[in-house]
């Protein structure tokens, strides 16, 4: 099995997302899985502080490389963890990512560095998405 | 070589959760869609659902009350 095609979903009558269930994991603890956006516009994984704070007994602000990240809405601090696994369970893959972690109202949006650059994935906006898993061994 | 595409639905359809819960944390039973705890985190909810972190059949998901979001991360 190595192809996957995923309905978008949203509220009614708001725009619909690729969403794709996530599992954190690091030190032998994991979250509960939370679906989190496919954002292609996000060149790293970006995580809600709360649950590396609630489930991975870690506390970012304290713990994390200080590092920088820019979006529209101008630059905010961000905290580091270079080895976090972040586990597909539709896939079954997991992928160790340098994550960034900031206070956010929702889980996180799942970006290029170490998850998408490692995937083909096709978007059929509003519809569908597929990832493409075939040149993995 | 051609593989075989697996479809598969969202884990938690937005469309189904009752307007009460916007901006809230839901629990949801992944097979039903049920919702079985409620919470302004994510904790907060599993905890409302008795239910354990390595549960595999719940998925906590963030029901989003804006209507429109736009994030973009670039490393600096």
């Amino acid at each position: 099995m190595a192809k996957w095609k995923i309905k978008y979903t949203g509220r009614p009558g708001r725009t619909k997302r690729p969403y794709i269930e996530v599992v954190l994991r690091f030190a032998g603890k994991q979250t509960p899985g939370h679906p989190m956006v496919v954002d292609t516009g996000s060149d790293r994984c970006m995580f809600n502080e709360q649950l590396a704070r609630d489930y991975l007994d870690i506390n970012p602000a304290m713990y994390g490389m200080l590092d920088k990240a820019t979006g529209l809405s101008g630059t905010d601090d961000v905290a580091v963890f270079p080895h976090l696994e972040v586990f597909l369970p539709e896939l079954k893959r997991s992928f160790i990512v340098s994550a960034q972690f900031k206070f956010l109202l929702f889980p996180g949006v799942i970006g290029h560095e170490g998850v998408l650059n490692q995937l083909k994935v096709t978007f059929h906006h509003g519809e569908y998405f597929e990832i493409d898993d075939s040149d993995h061994p | 070589m051609s593989s075989e595409v697996k479809c598969i639905p969202p884990s938690v359809d937005l469309a189904k959760i009752p307007s009460e819960y916007d901006g809230l944390w839901v629990v949801v039973n992944r097979s039903n869609q049920a919702i079985l705890g409620s919470g302004d985190t994510s904790r907060k909810a599993l905890e409302c659902s008795r239910r354990a972190t390595d549960d595999p059949t719940i998925v906590i998901a963030y029901v989003p009350k804006e209507e429109h979001v736009v994030l973009i991360s670039h490393p600096k």
